[in-house]
């Protein structure tokens, strides 16, 4: 499976690079992979419209809003050992010893994650990958990149997302069935997330003037966001003075 | 007596410069809780019709944003040079926009309350101010940030983060793809503006387009 998966990655790929390199880069310096990314763009969006979001309707549809809590509490219940191992490179051992406490809390009292006791009881998740991690080790972002599936994401962020496979339990469990079951909770998750989601799409949709460049500057907001644990750097923000300064 | 005096005067200057931006993060703290519990009364005063509420929540927008300079920082460089009667265009453009936005997606909220957390200065005349709404339709409380200019005396919103997103910064970042996706012509994004505010179908009157 992963080597078709492989197979229709680098197909996908040699048909958008063939776009990125007629496509018209002037205005595009902070995005020099803009054709790539556009033609991923528009290919995620059919696949959207087509594949996912109906899924996701379905989904909101048949399973009332508990039980689509309870696969969302389990599911970022099994994240929590990346979430910890990216804690504890970044240095942040307390959050670290949160999402331990959580995660073993989660796995008893509540189920094998099914319920978020933890948060019931005033300990909050946190959010950490490997691309954040990098960013607090001072990695740069690199290009912005459109992943096929995955949305999107840039150089350093993309590199992350394979780190994390690395922190992941599952990878290095041996046992008839482990595949289907990697790919039955990708699949869940991505179904899950998007559901989640569909108002704030809709509405991101309703209201952008350009969606293309809305979802990308929503997403390196977002990542920023992130990475300072949603304190603002004031030294960061933009000059309203300057209002001719580079895009 | 005379060293006296300069000491106390030194003293008193000493304490004036060092409360100066203290005092400013308080009144710009002020404004902010004054003006966002005005805002979320509005939108939950259900005593209003949909038409009395959009044109409150208009002059609302107004009065406490500063829609020019916001609109100049939506245009990026292309606000360099750019023609006096377009930019005025534009800004007329982008005012009836960013309100029809927030009148569509701010319409159902009812029963929030805003709480100031705490504020920074980023420079005199320029800080931000981060509150918690909660309360009402919000399930989870939800930070919001807002940046306020001070200019002789008068304090308006610049931007509003909410969810991590600034939203000004998010529309430059869209209408400078606009333009730059059409050779550099501000009339693409102020057409693509007056395709948005009609396709939101408020009152007729502020759906009609305004020509560049």
């Amino acid at each position: 499976m992963e080597r078709a998966l492989l197979r229709v990655f680098v197909l996908i790929g040699a048909v958008f690079m063939a776009t990125a390199c007629s496509s018209n880069s002037a205005a595009r310096q902070n995005d020099p992979l803009y054709g790539w990314n556009k033609g991923v763009y528009a290919f995620n969006k059919a696949a959207d419209d087509v594949v996912v979001a109906p899924a996701a309707r379905a989904y909101r549809t048949v399973i009332p809003k508990p039980g689509r809590d309870g696969v969302r509490n389990i599911l970022n219940n099994l994240r929590s050992p990346v979430i910890f191992g990216n804690e504890l490179l970044q240095g942040k051992f307390g959050r670290a010893g949160k999402t331990l406490a959580r995660f073993g809390i989660n796995s008893t009292v509540g189920l094998a994650g099914l319920f978020d006791v933890a948060k019931r009881n005033g300990i909050e998740r946190h959010v950490e990958d490997a691309g954040q991690t990098l960013a607090v080790w001072g990695v740069g972002s690199g290009p912005y990149l459109m992943l096929p599936i995955l949305g999107p994401s840039n150089l350093r962020d993309a590199t992350g997302f394979v780190l994390d496979i690395g922190l992941e339990p599952m990878t290095y469990a041996r046992f008839n069935g482990r595949r289907a079951i990697l790919a039955g909770r990708f699949g869940v998750n991505g179904v899950s997330v998007r559901e989640a989601n569909l108002d704030t799409v809709e509405t991101l949709r309703e209201v952008s003037v350009d969606g293309y460049a809305s979802l990308k500057s929503a997403y390196e907001q977002l990542r920023a966001n992130a990475i300072s644990d949603g304190e603002v750097n004031i030294d960061d923000l933009p000059d309203f003075d300057d209002f001719e300064d580079e895009e | 007596m005379r060293v006296v005096q300069k000491v106390i005067i030194a003293a008193f200057a000493a304490v004036a410069v060092w409360a100066t931006p203290v005092l400013a993060a308080q009144q710009d703290e002020d404004f902010v809780r004054v003006k966002a519990n005005e805002a979320l009364a509005i939108l939950a005063d259900d005593t209003l019709g949909q038409k009395a509420k959009a044109d409150r929540f208009r002059s609302y927008v107004d009065e406490v944003t500063d829609v020019p300079r916001v609109a100049r920082f939506v245009l990026g460089k292309y606000a360099r040079g750019a023609d006096p009667k377009q930019l005025a265009t534009f800004t007329e453009v982008f005012r009836q926009y960013a309100s029809s936005v927030y009148e569509s997606q701010l319409g159902n909220f009812g029963g929030e309350t805003l709480k100031v957390l705490g504020s920074k200065d980023r420079k005199p005349g320029d800080s931000v101010v981060s509150s918690v709404i909660s309360g009402g339709q919000i399930e989870e409380p939800l930070t919001v940030y807002w940046r306020i200019r001070t200019r002789n005396g008068q304090q308006k919103v610049l931007d509003v983060q909410v969810l991590g997103i600034w939203l000004a910064l998010q529309q430059r970042n869209e209408i400078t793809s606009v333009i730059a996706n059409n050779g550099g012509d501000i009339g693409a994004a102020i057409a693509v503006l007056n395709n948005k505010i009609a396709s939101q179908d408020f009152d007729a009157q502020e759906g009609a387009s305004i020509s560049n």
